[in-house]
């Protein structure tokens, strides 16, 4: 069975959830969490750069652009519809 | 006494343009003490009373992680200001919120300016002004900042807030570094020695760096779920959660998987066709620089010559000072165009989208996709290309770009190469002109690629950047930003560029003793030149007149095409160079140190002697390196 939580990096345009978790180095988790990337923060993912990377969300209804290695550290639940 | 205003917010929240409006034309630009972040300050009368307006950096939040941060919240804390105003993007409104509730718990009397009114009604959001004052307990004033509705309540409520007044407990003298509290600081938030992880802010005397603590993350989790629930209360959307914005809409195209590329090259080539090309940027540049060296100069003549003023005077107003500063500003209508076009990719939103779409290739070289910026605009100048290196996040990324930028080959170098390969190129002058070009990007590339994983490694920074809603442009905020520029500009050139010039002039044309010479070999110039040529001769162009040239190519990297153009021997040019060395010559040109305008940019944005000495050592190396590879790999080949 496929796990509904996963990392944000693994996310196909279209597809979105809820933050469960966010980790990686201190720097990191603590530019995310002031962007407003929490824990139960809903968000879709839009696209990924014509290169592949970075990606671009759409969390707090504004757009982030976020790189693919930087994605890793951030936990999506996917069973999670948004509420309106 | 005037009332002082510190006006806060996210970036894209129109903060900028609030500014301009409030303020116009009645502002003065510096740096925070002891940091490169640009201070804006500005006056604004309201009735009988002055309100002074500080611009603090953007913002998403006041945790010490950054420099901005740390400014904005001890700039709050430690100066006391009568009123903190808050601009919100009414059109993001639960992120910005965020700020505001951080804002709020440094307890100074702090208003809303609730922007972006007309976007929410353009979009049949509803939203409930009232609701969120009293949610908030701030006074909540809804503008437009771009349209200028609202400013005048906006004044007001600051007007009527800051009469109830909270004295700065001793009144123009600062009481940081004391290990207490400031006047408005709560009980407790203080903690003048916590280390905190903040890894920017080093403590500096005359500073407005110190550390403070940071919130937990518990905290700042707690504060963006209360930010949901009041934008949940005052906000009604038309439209659903991740529905595709007007901006998403543009950017199907824009950053779309196959048409993103082509189309930011045709937006790059533009903007570079209309700067440098004969088309407009370059012909003004053309035609300012016949009215310096024909009708200026000969102004100058007919004017010494009636006087009947020694020659020397019209040598230094001509040779030197006109020539000089002159020369560089010719280059005034390309700087305005290129500032111009930039501040239109920046405000349209397309910046960050130029970012996105070529942060793939920044990251293998460990840079950002924002250093894209700064290396482009280092084709036209350097000296506007350091500056603009400032809009990049992290102070490493700042220093690799700043290192790597004066690789590009800006618009002056170009005549050193049409005159070097048109005598010995000139059936490849094409050729060997664009192979300096390449050769240019391949050194900067490469100089990213292996500090970046040896001297400057170490954090490498994540990039995480908003993509801002596409806005029009303020064109008021716009004008303002490009003459802020232009201004610097004509500003280094009266005054840097001026002294230098005069001084270059007077090495030229006196010899050891002072004496007044016509023959540039007898010159203090021609005696520094023939001790210097050793240190070329390897590269081979050990001609003391080579030698001159690169050192007033220092000045302005034009000169070295003037310099030869007086100093050249009988035989010409042929007598000094081998077509083999002329290349080695024209490479050297390409990488050593760049101008002195360029070094004291360099100076400003590097904020540090070391760094700036070791990245025109490292040029000057690398173009040394270079030129001797070419120089004797040639001879071994048999070209030379």
């Amino acid at each position: 069975m496929q796990d509904a939580v996963k990392p944000l990096s693994d996310l196909t345009p279209g597809q979105s959830g809820r933050v469960a978790a966010v980790g990686g180095s201190t720097g990191l988790r603590q530019r995310l969490i002031a962007m407003g990337v929490t824990p139960g923060a809903w968000l879709i993912v839009r696209k990924y750069a014509p290169l592949g990377d970075p990606m671009e969300i759409n969390i707090r209804n504004y757009a982030l652009s976020i790189r693919r290695k930087d994605a890793r550290d951030i936990l999506v639940d996917t069973r999670q519809e948004p509420v309106s | 006494m005037s009332v002082r205003i510190a006006l806060a917010g996210n970036p894209n929240s129109g903060k900028t343009t609030l500014f301009n409006r409030l303020t116009g034309t009645r502002q003065t630009t510096g740096n925070w003490p002891g940091v490169t972040v640009e201070k804006k300050t500005g006056h604004v009368r309201h009735t009988d009373r002055e309100m002074v307006i500080i611009d603090l950096p953007g913002i998403y939040s006041l945790s010490p992680y950054s420099l901005e941060e740390t400014i904005s919240r001890n700039y709050i804390v430690d100066e006391c200001p009568d009123v903190v105003v808050n601009i919100i993007d009414a059109t993001n409104l639960e992120r910005n919120l965020y700020l505001t509730l951080q804002l709020k718990k440094l307890g100074r009397p702090l208003i809303v300016a609730l922007n972006m009114m007309d976007e929410i009604l353009s979009h049949g959001d509803k939203l409930d002004i009232d609701r969120l004052a009293q949610l908030l307990q701030i006074p909540v004033v809804p503008i437009s900042a771009k349209k200028g509705e609202g400013l005048d309540e906006l004044v007001d409520a600051i007007s009527e807030v800051s009469s109830l007044g909270c004295r700065r407990r001793r009144p123009g003298r600062r009481h940081r570094h004391q290990g207490r509290s400031g006047c408005c600081a709560p009980a407790g938030r203080r903690a003048d020695d916590a280390t905190g992880g903040a890894t920017h802010a080093v403590a500096q005397e005359k500073s407005v760096l110190h550390t403070f603590r940071p919130e937990t993350e518990a905290e700042t989790e707690a504060m963006y779920r209360h930010a949901a629930q009041i934008h949940d209360q005052v906000l009604q959307h038309s439209h659903q959660r991740g529905a595709l914005s007007r901006s998403d809409k543009i950017d199907r195209f824009l950053t779309h998987r196959i048409l993103a590329i082509p189309i930011f090259l045709l937006v790059m080539l533009t903007v570079f066709q209309v700067t440098f090309s004969e088309a407009l940027g370059g012909r003004l540049t053309h035609l300012l620089d016949i009215f310096f060296s024909e009708t200026v100069a000969s102004g100058i003549t007919r004017w010494l010559d009636a006087a009947a003023a020694p020659e020397w005077i019209g040598s230094l107003l001509i040779d030197g000072i006109l020539s000089g500063v002159g020369g560089i500003l010719t280059f005034l209508p390309q700087i305005t165009l290129l500032f111009f076009f930039l501040s239109v990719l920046e405000d349209t939103g397309y910046m960050a989208r130029a970012a996105f779409i070529t942060d793939r290739i920044f990251q293998k070289l460990g840079l950002s996709g924002r250093s894209f910026i700064p290396m482009l605009m280092g084709f036209g100048c350097t000296v506007p290309a350091v500056m603009a290196a400032r809009t990049l996040e992290s102070e490493r990324d700042r220093r690799l770009t700043i290192l790597i930028t004066p690789f590009m080959s800006c618009s002056a170098r170009m005549p050193i190469y049409a005159f070097l390969a048109g005598v010995f190129f000139s059936t490849h002058k094409g050729l060997v002109t664009f192979s300096m070009y390449l050769t240019g990007i391949v050194i900067a590339v490469l100089t990213a690629f292996v500090f970046s994983r040896t001297v400057l490694r170490g954090a490498d920074a994540p990039f995480i950047i908003e993509l801002p809603p596409y806005r029009l442009p303020d064109t008021k905020s716009l004008l303002l930003h490009v003459w802020d520029k232009v201004r610097d500009f004509i500003i280094k050139a009266g005054t840097i560029i001026f002294v230098m010039t005069v001084v270059v002039w007077f090495f030229q044309s006196f010899d050891i003793t002072f004496r007044r010479v016509t023959d540039g070999s007898s010159s203090m110039f021609g005696w520094l030149g023939s001790s210097l040529a050793p240190l070329f001769r390897p590269l081979g162009f050990g001609s003391w007149q080579a030698s001159v040239a690169l050192l007033t190519g220092l000045i302005a990297k034009e000169s070295v095409v003037a310099t030869f153009q007086i100093l050249l021997p009988e035989g010409g040019l042929q007598t000094l160079f081998t077509p083999l060395s002329a290349y080695a010559f024209m490479i050297f040109t390409l990488l050593y140190m760049p101008c002195i305008a360029a070094f004291s940019a360099i100076r400003r944005e590097m904020n540090s002697w070391r760094w700036t000495l070791t990245a025109v050592a490292y040029q000057t190396g690398v173009a040394w390196l270079f030129a001797f590879l070419i120089y004797q790999g040639g001879r071994l080949l048999g070209l030379g």
